[in-house]
This record gives structure tokens, C-alpha cells and sequence, in this order.
């Protein structure tokens, strides 16, 4: 079971006049394997849940279009390996919720308000599967309660009468209810306060190691990447400029931007200062930052040179497999 | 009454009634705010932590005037907090910035007008074009943001530099006391240490007290002076910054405490 991006590129139309095209996601590899997390940190706008979308073929048509590259996904329910992008459209259908699940930033927006949260499950499992109405309600209420939620009497709710991490784990059940080998979830955290987000962040591993899902989890803060994720994948401005294992990246972190990140946020360690100056990222994402023929952290950076006007390519260090270590940035010559 | 206090708080409280069904006889009562004291000094942070649904927005409110209270008193600066006949001196003293910046400025009018528009309301400045774009060009160079700005309109502008203009908004009648409420939230790691270091800048150099409010333990421990732990419309403890943090004493501060430490750099896994 695994599920491999192989040098995709996904173009979006930046201006409609000029015809100008960005690539909000720049020859990207990605590969998650079964019971495994790999979070994906970026900045607002850096296109990383247009990652996300683009898995599922989920991004806008008109505006966007999947340039090159392949997803390849390999199930235990599948013989073969499928190549999402080789899909006609109705075959979509078989891999939307079924092979790969979505769970969405905004549990207030992504449920629908005049349907009952136990229908809105019951729905999800009609559609894909030759099943009784009692059966589905019965699976529903199954996996409700899997989520810490008396499915019962929950059952009949509608999305108003719940709190906010009581909606975020019924999205969580309605991405779960068909048993996908893939999880894609898009900052679930990020809506909810320290104490709810904490029992999502348990939920979502203890799924993990109960089905050994393999799941990708989009995220803008370090700090959750490093409490749920085994890999990281740093993400900016439609490239990765960092990838390897979560603790490795946080401990010996060596694109620029990364320790920029590290090193902005306050922290609650012991010998951690209050009151000192934070240190900052200078202005912001930009569309221009998106463009070639120079490092796309070039304008922000506090490292850059002359040297930094080139493509950058990303570069290995530390073998191969699961402890694999890339960095894209020409400064850094070699890693311990 | 102590020169130093600005903000002084004693036995508030807001219940909210409502009817559980559309045939209730009898309403029922949430206590949004249960008998809340405290006192905020000149100069000073203070943090109010809570998870949602605390009343930590609800304190907000009232210190505002913008909800009625139901009982217990509020006191700035030893005078009665009376929004019924003050109301112009008090909302030049308080102020708020809140937590979205997406949905805190008015997407249909240019930067210039929605800074100088307290000042105006508020008689700072005459209702005059030039009088308000020179007085918005000021307020802008405050919080680092060229003066071009004044010209924009607010989905010209990123979140970090919208914050911004929120706060050179609140800031423009000169405030005493900020409230915060959530300011970074919505924002990036990367600019939410921007606006973290602009508001302590702005603090040293005019001298106010915020009301910080906010869920995130590291930000506490970042700016505040004094933390107030709040947890169903009840305060559950005060304390000074390095005390709470090096020993909290409430067990509800304590499971706060535990929960932020797993989701941080200091601790790894779950």
C-alpha cells in the first residue's frame, strides 16, 4: 500500500489577461507509505492544500490544470497500480472518499447545515456502496461512536446542536466510513482551541494505527507536525525545500526558511527567554515569488547571495528510504 | 484607589436567558460571566486564557459597553464605567483589535477612511479629506507600513499587513487601555511574530495596558505580566507569568499547562 507523487506539476492562472501561469506546485515527489503520517508545512498560500486538492483532481478546472506527473496509488483493495492523473472523470468517483479520504480546514463550513450529521454519513456510504438504508445507518452509527460520539443519540443531530471538535470528529467518521487507504487531512486543527485540537490530533493516530492508514497531514505549525507526523515536508511557494523525519528537520534544521520558522515562534521549553525579541520572516508570500530562475525564498531570506539566482535543485543528503534528507538551497554544502 | 490600577473589575457578571423550546414556560439562564474580579494595572499585559466558550469574549463585551451587564461593577481609572452618558471619553480611552483581520475592515472602503474614522467619530480630527489621509499617513508610518497604503483598498493587502492597519485603527484615538483578542490567530508564524514585536514596540513607546486574550500558553508566556486562567464564566486563578508558569496551581491550569507542552517543541510525541 503506498502512495507515490511522481514530478507533478500543477499550473494556476495568475492573470486571466496575459495568460501568466504560476506553478503552485513545482515537480514535486511525495510518497506515503501504509501507517504512516508525513505532514506537508508551508505558510498561508504557500499551495500547499492545492496539493491537496490536486490528490484528489479536486482543484478548480477552469483556473488550474495538472501540467505533469503522475500519483500513483496502490491498494489492498486494488490489484493494480492506478495513476490518479490517467483517470476519466467517472472513474474519480472509485477513488474520491473510497481510496483516498478528505477531511477539510473548517468543520463549520464543510458540513451542510440542513442535514442531519447522521444522513450526511448515510449519504457518503448509499453512493458508493450496494448497500440496505439500515445497513449504512447501522455503519454510520458504528463509526460515530469509534469517534468518542454517542452515535445513537447523536445520530439525528444536526451540525448546529454540536460543538466545534464534536463537528471536526464527524468529519473525521464521514472520510473514514468507506475504510480509504488514504487520509489527506487539511489543517483539522486549525479552528479548534488547545484542548479539542489535542483529542483530534489523538483521534487522528490512534485511526492511523487501528486501520494503518498512511495520512497526509497539511499543517502551517511545526509544533503539531512534530506531535502527530513521522515525515516532514516543508513546503514554500509550490516547492519542498525541506523533507525528512520530523524529529531530524526540528532538531537540525537547515533550510533557511526552517529555521526562520523555528526560531519565530515563542516557545514553553524552560531555558526559552520571554519577553525578547521575536525573531521575523521579512515581508510576505507573494505571487512573484513563484516565479523561475531564482530560489523562491530568495526576497525573505537572510542567507541569500548571488549565488541564489539560479534554479535550485533539491539536493539528498543521508541515503535514501525513510531516512532521506533533501534540501533545496545552495548554501547548504553538507549535513551531519 | 490605587493610582496604578486603569481597569478595575469587581463581582461581574452576564447571564443570558433563553427558552429551550418555542413553548417553554420557564426560561433558562447560561452564566456567560459568574462574578468575575480583577484589576489591571498601568503599563501592564494581562493574559486571559480559556478555551472556547469561557466567556473570555463576553469579558470583552462588557468592558466595552457593547452588551449589558447583569450585575458587579467595572471601574477605569477609579470612575465608573458608564457607557450611557460617556460613551465618547470611554471610547477614546478603550479600545479593541480583533481577532480576524479577513473580516474586521470594511472591504468597501479605502485604508484612509477606516483609520481616521474613529478620530472622526470622536472629534480628533475634522470629517476633511486631506485632514484624514494626513492623519492616516501618520498612523501608518506608526506601525510600519508605507504611507502608499492609505490608497488601497483592504483585499489589496496581505493578512499580516491588514493586522496592521487594524491596529494603527485602534490605535489612532490614542488609547489607554487595548484590548487584544486573539490578534495573531488568523495569521502565519512567520508575520504573527511581526505583529508580536510591533505591539510590544507600541507598548513601550506609548505606554498602555493590553488585555490580552488569547488560548495559546506560548504567547502567554511571550508577552504577559500577569495571566488570569478563566474556564466556565469563572476565574480559576491569577498569577504572575513566571510563577504560573513554573508552578500553576489550579488543576484546570495544570491540564491547560499539559496539553499545550504536547503539542510544542518541548515534549514530542502524543
Amino acid at each position: 500500500m503506498s502512495l507515490e507523487i511522481n514530478n507533478l506539476t500543477v499550473e494556476l492562472c495568475a492573470d486571466k489577461q496575459n495568460d501568466k501561469r504560476i506553478n503552485v506546485a513545482d515537480s514535486l515527489f511525495l510518497n506515503v507509505d501504509e501507517g504512516e503520517v508525513v505532514s506537508i508545512v508551508g505558510e498561508s498560500g504557500s499551495g500547499k492544500s492545492f496539493l491537496g486538492l490536486s490528490i484528489l483532481r479536486l482543484n478548480p478546472p477552469r483556473i488550474s490544470n495538472i501540467a505533469s506527473g503522475e500519483i500513483k496509488i496502490k491498494c489492498k483493495s486494488q490489484d493494480k497500480e492506478i495513476d490518479i492523473l490517467k483517470l476519466k472523470p467517472d472513474e474519480l468517483v472509485g477513488v474520491r472518499g473510497r481510496l483516498i479520504s478528505m477531511i477539510f480546514q473548517d468543520p463549520n463550513t464543510s458540513l451542510n447545515p440542513v442535514m442531519k450529521i447522521g444522513e450526511q454519513i448515510t449519504e457518503a456510504v448509499l453512493a458508493h456502496k450496494k448497500v440496505s438504508k439500515k445497513s449504512a445507518k447501522d455503519t454510520a452509527i458504528k463509526y460515530l461512536n469509534s469517534m468518542n460520539i454517542d452515535g445513537e443519540s447523536r445520530f439525528g443531530s444536526y451540525p448546529y446542536e454540536l460543538s466545534g471538535g464534536m463537528r471536526q470528529r464527524v468529519m473525521i467518521a464521514m472520510a473514514m466510513v468507506l475504510e480509504p487507504c488514504f487520509l489527506i487531512a487539511d489543517e483539522p486543527t486549525t479552528a479548534l482551541d488547545v484542548t479539542t485540537s489535542l483529542q483530534v490530533l489523538k483521534l487522528i493516530k490512534d485511526i492511523k494505527e487501528k486501520s494503518n492508514i498512511g495520512v497526509i497531514f497539511i499543517t502551517h505549525d511545526l509544533t503539531v507536525a512534530r506531535s502527530i507526523s513521522d515525515r516532514t515536508y516543508v513546503f514554500y511557494a509550490g516547492q519542498v525545500m525541506e523533507s525528512g523525519s520530523t524529529e531530524d528537520i526540528i532538531n537540525n534544521p537547515a533550510h533557511p526558511y526552517t529555521v526562520s520558522l523555528i526560531k519565530s515562534v515563542p516557545s514553553l521549553s524552560a531555558d526559552y527567554i520571554p519577553k525578547q525579541r521575536l525573531f521575523t520572516i521579512p515581508g510576505f508570500l507573494t505571487k512573484d515569488d513563484f516565479s523561475k530562475g531564482k530560489c523562491r525564498f530568495y526576497s525573505r531570506c537572510f542567507k541569500r547571495g548571488d549565488e541564489c539566482l539560479i534554479d535550485i535543485p533539491l539536493s539528498s543528503f543521508k541515503g535514501g528510504g525513510k531516512s532521506a534528507r533533501d534540501v533545496r538551497c545552495v548554501k547548504v554544502k553538507n549535513l551531519q | 484607589m490605587d493610582e496604578n490600577v486603569i481597569l478595575s473589575v469587581s463581582g461581574l457578571s452576564k447571564h443570558y436567558k433563553y427558552y429551550k423550546t418555542l413553548f417553554d414556560i420557564k426560561k433558562n439562564v447560561i452564566k456567560a460571566l459568574d462574578g468575575v474580579s480583577f484589576e489591571v494595572f498601568k503599563n501592564e499585559i494581562f493574559a486571559v486564557v480559556g478555551e472556547t466558550g469561557c466567556g473570555k469574549s463576553t469579558l470583552s463585551k462588557l468592558i466595552l459597553g457593547l452588551t449589558e451587564k447583569t450585575s458587579g461593577e467595572i471601574y477605569f481609572k477609579g470612575e465608573p464605567l458608564d457607557y450611557g452618558n460617556k460613551k465618547k471619553d470611554f471610547r477614546k480611552k478603550i479600545q479593541i483589535l480583533f481577532q480576524d483581520p479577513y473580516s474586521s475592515l470594511n472591504p468597501k472602503k479605502k485604508i484612509y477612511k477606516i483609520i481616521s474614522y474613529p478620530a472622526v467619530k470622536n472629534g480628533v480630527i475634522k470629517n476633511k479629506k486631506k485632514d484624514r489621509i494626513d492623519f492616516a499617513a501618520e498612523q501608518l508610518e506608526n506601525v510600519g507600513l508605507p504611507e502608499s497604503t492609505a490608497f488601497s483598498y483592504p483585499h489589496m493587502l496581505s493578512g499580516g499587513q491588514r493586522q496592521r492597519v487594524g491596529i494603527a485603527r485602534c490605535l489612532s484615538v490614542r488609547p489607554e487601555l487595548l484590548i487584544l483578542d486573539e490578534p495573531v490567530s488568523a495569521l502565519d508564524v512567520s508575520i504573527s511574530a511581526q505583529i508580536l514585536n510591533l505591539l510590544t514596540d507600541l507598548r513601550n513607546k506609548n505606554g498602555m495596558s493590553y488585555i490580552f486574550i488569547t488560548h495559546d500558553l506560548k504567547l502567554v508566556r511571550h508577552l504577559a505580566d500577569r495571566v488570569c486562567v478563566m474556564y466556565g464564566g469563572k476565574i480559576m486563578e491569577i498569577a504572575e507569568t513566571d510563577v504560573f508558569f513554573n508552578a500553576p496551581a489550579h488543576p484546570y491550569s495544570k491540564t491547560l499547562m499539559e496539553s499545550m507542552e504536547s503539542i510544542s517543541f518541548t515534549r514530542p510525541n502524543l
